[in-house]
């Protein structure tokens, strides 16, 4: 079901939480909202949930209003699951019941089965009479999941559901909760502040930060075209550097001429956003920079790079280029976009 | 509720200037301090008592644990002023104890005087901290691993754990206790009388049945009807903003080793010992002497006191459910009619009977002269109807208390689940509200029960022809003085009172809980 | 499928079973109040086990049906009141003469006039209007230590304010009607004054704070608490049937020819009258005149060893033994009259 939000504002005890939130999620389309804590984020989900009533604008559901400033349809009538970072099980109930919680409208052999069939999605047939209390983290995510799913939502919203979870079992987990939302065929919006949570994830990724929507794209785009420095800095790793434009448009900066596909501004005077993967090493380049700062990274080394101006920039490396600090190494650009931003101050990524 | 208010206010309306003045100009000056001193040290006696004892019960192990967890709760089917009786005949100067400390150590031997506030404050407190330790011992052991174990991380002491912890998550319970112990410290008669004490209840009846003011004593009852509210609202007050959910598993139980451990069975078996098997002792003694008085009226008189609890509880308990549902979604409204509706129980019980008694007494004889004469007429005033309904207007707050306290450890992320997979109204309460209420309606259903069984002044007045009960048994032996002869149908309904705290402590019993769970 | 914890588990049947049954066993009687052909109802503040057997005796020669209300005192007046015309009551039964005033006063109950009654009870221990009759005569009195105590130190109720009693006085307390109808016969004999400072000497000779009963009173003279004290007669007589060997005993005060009106013990009653609702007064009537009766007398006020109001019958032997006395001979409704004329003094007078 596709989910439009369009101007939406929410505030709080006179404090805003949304203003103008505008946002659309396709029909089958797995999409996230990102941004740090206090954003805003699970206010616009439990607004689509219904459990919070808008202030202005509207949402629609498959086309039809689910609220706007006269109606609201409530939460249990919208069709729309959720999953809750708690999880949220009812501790007095076996996994078997809590998944059966929605199928209230189903005879009982109907429901049997729809529970033993959401179970075997998430794997879980096993621990079927078991009690929430006695699962571990990991399965009672998934079990929230398979009560979610069981009656079948029009879409589903998950609300940071991973946030409890060490990291492998996320690792895991993502990857699995995806195979059975895509195999679900589910329109799905999560809610997380972890974007490697949200690029594994999501088709679609919108930024929030200070209750708006900063960015709404793919995570692809996201990373190399952000919108704005807020998107730059928050997604990915990075850092600016200043650059000029030269009279065909290209941006040269300390590292020379920046080749790629032109993202941002046109202004004369920019900030260009360079990513870890922009610069490469390599010993034969006449570019020298100095390594201040080396991160471990398993495959990779992340090295923070002195230029001799003083200005910063990051450097991956596969790791076998094991460099001591303070040494000398060469470096070249290998950018496919260039993103730009109008220089009005030094921030750094 | 609102009905019986109604009566007590028009109190005002028709007071008599002589016996008012007099109540309220000499008499109430010299009341109202005993009173005040004992609604503030009662209940903190009893909080002191009741928290102590279910920190010990509910995330400890000792020898015993099991046995005194249970018996802690006994206190609460003796009524407060058969164990003050007691009290009075162990400790006064002609009782045995201070008879033996003067064979002893000579004349001049002596304790403090029992027949004295003191006295009766530390007697209340024993005969009412299982209000505090049962609302108290829930709420601990149901607070969540997690939260003691952020306080350990922090580097708390389990000491430091309990105060900066322990407490401040059970507060709803424990000040819900608080208020109960103190409402029925307010509406005593049978204990402060036997104490000689005055409070400003002994003022309510003085008016009443020696001045014959009416109107002076209904007066008198609004002011104790407005102390009970203005505390109720200042502790709702101070505790609104904050969030009371529980975070994590049940606790493990810290065991205790070597002295801790016996110290705390000590204490608690001290405790358990003065305030309910001595006493119990005391009573199974005196009904011994008058077991010629037990006669198969008796059974009668149980069924009776059974029935009519079990019924009242019934009520109460849908009643308070409702209330708390009230509550969630009629925001302001229905706090305040939530707040009525608990009033009644800083009233003393015979004011309240005659302010639902006198309307409804009306109403019948309106009814019976507006129907021809040979209708059989109909009494309002004296039905099980009427005794159920007045048992409504007192003990609301009782079964309402643990409910509501109970409500606050449900997470809202519960209730949205519920709502997202589309439970709404009374499917929501039935699949999400009421099974994880479960202890707090148990813990609710006793109080209701066993403060029923013990209720008189109210049955007495109300009861349908024949309905006699054990608690008015008690009344027709304690009428002429005849305390002792009380023993019997005393100890009736202390054993009648004992059903359901033994049903709670199984239900309730941990080990039960996990392996369901 | 939902395999929630079950809500009752096994073990709770047996419990919840007993108590449905419990509850269907009386469901039933809730329905059949009004039915056996118009019985009589007493609403009765007297101790049930006291009157009870009585009725039942009544109910069994006479073939009269007799519903038993029992009750406190005040509640008991307030729901007549509430009931008016229609309560169902037809004979008020109640201790204390306070009480009976008060119905009377409050138009609650008939006035009669009805030579057998007249006849039974003395004029001092009824209604000058006849709307109630005393049928127990309760007298209270002075109790000493058998020990520490000269029968001829003791005179009067008013002595016992005397220097010599100094620590040496127990009283009960003065909540209970009893102190106010005696504080209230004084009131009557001597005016508020003398009255008031009797009441102030008492309180200055108290050997500790009041009590809240009468056998607690006789208890400590009997432990050395206390030396003299104001009781019922009655309760020292429960006592002496417990305990044989009481170092306590009881003296008659005021029974001296010069005291006008204070002379003579002070005695209260418990009585009845027929209501002014009554429906069946003829039958409540012959009930009040049988109770007035010699056959009824010695058993209504024998059985809590109190004095017979009709003076044809003597009073049981255990009673009979503490001796002759002259009774004050004040109406008695004059306590109801001046109670809360007394209740007030005694506040003044610090009395507890």
């Amino acid at each position: 079901m596709r989910l439009e939000l369009d101007g939406v504002e929410k505030s709080f005890d006179g404090k805003t939480v949304l203003s103008g939130v505008t946002l659309t999620v396709a029909d089958g389309e797995l999409a996230c909202l990102l941004g740090p804590s206090g954003c805003g984020k699970t206010t616009a989900l439990r607004l689509l949930a219904g459990f919070e009533q808008i202030d202005a604008g509207s949402i629609r559901g498959g086309g039809q209003i689910l609220a706007d400033t006269q109606t609201h349809v409530p939460a249990q009538r919208r069709n729309i699951g959720m999953v809750f970072q708690e999880h949220a099980l009812l501790p007095h109930l076996s996994v078997a019941a809590n998944v059966a919680l929605g199928l209230r409208s189903m005879d009982a052999k109907a429901r049997a089965e729809r529970v033993d069939e959401t179970l075997s999605l998430v794997g879980l047939t096993a621990w079927r009479d078991r009690y929430p209390a006695q699962l571990s983290g990991g399965q009672s995510q998934r079990v929230a999941l398979a009560r979610s799913l069981a009656p079948r939502p029009k879409a589903l919203l998950l609300d940071e559901p991973f946030s409890n979870l060490d990291v492998t079992l996320k690792e895991h987990l993502l990857y699995e909760v995806r195979d059975i939302l895509r195999q679900a065929g589910m329109t799905a919006l999560l809610v997380t502040h972890d974007q490697h949570e949200a690029f594994a994830l999501a088709d679609k990724v919108g930024v929030i930060n200070a209750g708006a929507i900063q960015q709404w794209a793919t995570p692809y785009d996201l990373y190399h075209r952000p919108a704005n420095r807020f998107v730059a800095g928050f997604v990915g790793e990075g850092v600016l550097l200043a650059g000029q434009r030269d009279a065909d448009g290209r941006v040269t900066t300390e590292l020379g001429l920046l080749r790629g596909e032109q993202v941002g501004t046109e202004d004369k005077e920019v900030d260009v956003l360079l990513r870890p993967d922009d610069i490469i090493h390599d010993d034969a380049s006449p570019l020298c920079a100095t390594v201040v700062r080396k991160a471990f990274r398993g495959a990779q080394i992340l090295y923070t790079l002195e230029l001799a101006s003083g200005a910063r920039v990051l450097s991956l490396v596969p790791s076998h280029h094991n460099h001591r600090m303070h040494e000398p190494i060469g470096i070249r650009l290998a950018t496919d976009h260039v993103v730009a931003f109008a220089r009005h101050r030094v921030e750094r990524g | 509720m609102c009905m019986a208010l109604a009566s007590v206010l028009l109190g005002w309306l028709n007071l008599d200037a002589e016996s008012a003045g007099y109540v309220w100009g000499t008499a109430l000056p010299r009341v109202l301090p005993t009173t005040l001193i004992l609604a503030v040290v009662v209940p903190a006696l009893a909080g002191v008592l009741g928290v102590a004892a279910a920190w010990l019960v509910a995330v400890h192990e000792f020898p015993g644990r099991r046995l005194l967890e249970a018996l802690l709760i006994v206190p609460l089917a003796i009524p407060a002023y058969l164990l003050a009786t007691v009290y009075i005949g162990w400790l006064d100067y002609a009782g045995p104890i201070q008879t033996l400390l003067r064979a002893w150590f000579g004349q001049g031997a002596a304790l403090p005087p029992i027949r004295s506030t003191g006295g009766a404050a530390i007697t209340l407190a024993l005969a009412l901290y299982p209000y505090v330790y049962l609302l108290a011992r829930g709420a601990f052991a149901t607070q969540g691993q997690r939260a003691l174990e952020v306080g350990q991380s922090l580097g708390m002491s389990r000491w430091q754990g309990f105060w900066r912890v322990g407490l401040p998550l059970a507060r709803p319970w424990i000040a819900g206790g608080l208020l109960l112990v103190m409402m029925e410290t307010l509406a005593d008669f049978g204990a402060v009388a036997a104490f000689n004490v005055d409070t400003l209840t002994v003022s309510i009846y003085q008016a009443w049945f020696a001045l014959f003011s009416l109107p002076t004593a209904l007066s008198l009852a609004s002011v104790l009807v407005l102390v009970a509210a203005v505390v109720a609202a200042a502790e709702r007050r101070t505790r609104r903003q904050r969030g009371y959910t529980a975070a994590g598993q049940q606790a493990r139980r810290v065991h205790l080793h070597g002295a801790g451990a016996w110290g705390a069975t000590v204490a608690l078996g001290t405790l358990a010992t003065v305030a309910a098997l001595a006493p119990i002792t005391q009573l199974l003694v005196w009904a011994a002497q008058h077991a010629s008085d037990f006669d198969t009226r008796y059974w009668a008189f149980a069924s009776h006191s059974l029935s009519l609890s079990a019924m009242a509880v019934g009520l109460l308990l849908a009643g308070a459910l409702a209330l708390a549902g009230l509550q969630n979604r009629a925001g302001r409204a229905g706090h305040l009619l939530a707040r009525i509706a608990q009033s009644g129980y800083a009233v003393p019980g015979a004011v309240l009977a005659v302010a639902l008694f006198t309307p409804l007494a009306g109403l019948s004889n309106a009814f019976n002269a507006a129907t021809p004469a040979d209708w059989a007429p109909i009494l309002l005033h004296t039905s099980l109807a009427t005794v159920l309904l007045a048992y409504a207007t007192r003990f609301m707050t009782v079964a309402s208390q643990p409910i509501e306290a109970g409500q606050l450890r449900i997470t809202p992320a519960l209730r949205d689940a519920a709502r997202s997979l589309g439970l709404q109204g009374s499917r929501l309460w039935a699949t999400v509200h009421l099974p994880l209420l479960r202890p707090a309606i148990l813990g609710a259903a006793l109080l209701v029960f066993i403060d029923v069984m013990k209720e008189l002044p109210m049955t007495l007045m109300t009861r349908p022809y024949g309905w006699d009960t054990l608690a008015v048994r008690v009344f027709e032996m304690t009428a002429e003085g005849e305390w002792e002869r009380a023993a019997v149908p005393g100890i009736g309904i202390v054993l009648l009172g004992l059903l359901p705290v033994a049903w709670l402590m199984r239900s309730s019993d941990p080990s039960g809980a996990t392996d369901a769970a | 499928m939902l395999r929630a914890k079950l809500w009752v588990t096994p073990a709770h049947r047996p419990l919840l079973a007993l108590m449905a049954a419990c509850v269907a066993a009386v469901l039933p009687a809730c329905g059949q109040q009004q039915s056996a052909g118009e019985p009589l109802v007493i609403y009765s503040s007297r101790n049930e086990q006291l009157i009870k057997p009585l009725l039942d005796q009544y109910a069994s020669e006479t073939d009269q049906a007799i519903e038993l209300v029992t009750g406190k005192e005040g509640p008991l007046l307030q729901r007549m009141r509430a009931e008016g015309d229609q309560s169902p009551a037809d004979l008020l039964l109640t201790v204390d003469a306070g009480n009976l005033w008060k119905a009377a006063d409050d138009g609650l109950l008939r006035p009669l006039d009805d030579a057998t009654l007249e006849q039974r009870i003395p004029p001092h221990l009824r209604d000058p209007q006849g709307r109630w009759f005393g049928l127990s005569v309760r007298a209270r009195t002075i109790a000493y230590s058998t020990e520490r105590v000269q029968t001829d130190a003791l005179s009067t109720y008013a002595a016992l304010g005397e220097p010599q009693w100094d620590g040496r006085l127990c009283l009960r307390t003065s909540k209970k009607v009893y102190n106010q109808s005696l504080v209230a016969m004084m009131i009557a004999a001597k005016g508020e004054d003398i009255a008031q400072a009797t009441v102030e000497s008492w309180v200055a000779n108290l050997a500790t704070e009041p009590f809240a009963n009468d056998t607690a009173v006789l208890k400590a003279i009997a432990a050395g608490q206390c030396d003299v004290g104001i009781v019922n007669s009655y309760y020292f007589g429960r006592l002496q049937r417990e305990a044989d060997e009481l170092p306590v005993a009881l003296f008659w005060p005021n029974q001296a020819e010069g005291l006008g009106e204070a002379r003579g013990v002070h005695v209260n009653v418990s009585g009845a009258g027929i209501t002014k609702a009554a429906d069946q007064f003829d039958a409540a009537l012959a009930l009040l005149r049988w109770l007035a009766s010699a056959e009824a007398q010695a058993g209504f006020a024998g059985d809590n060893l109190e004095y017979p109001a009709n003076p044809a019958v003597e009073p049981v032997p255990q009673v009979q033994a503490w001796g002759d006395f002259v009774p004050s001979l004040i109406n008695v409704s004059t306590a109801g009259r001046l109670q809360a004329d007394a209740v007030k003094l005694m506040e003044r007078a610090g009395y507890r």
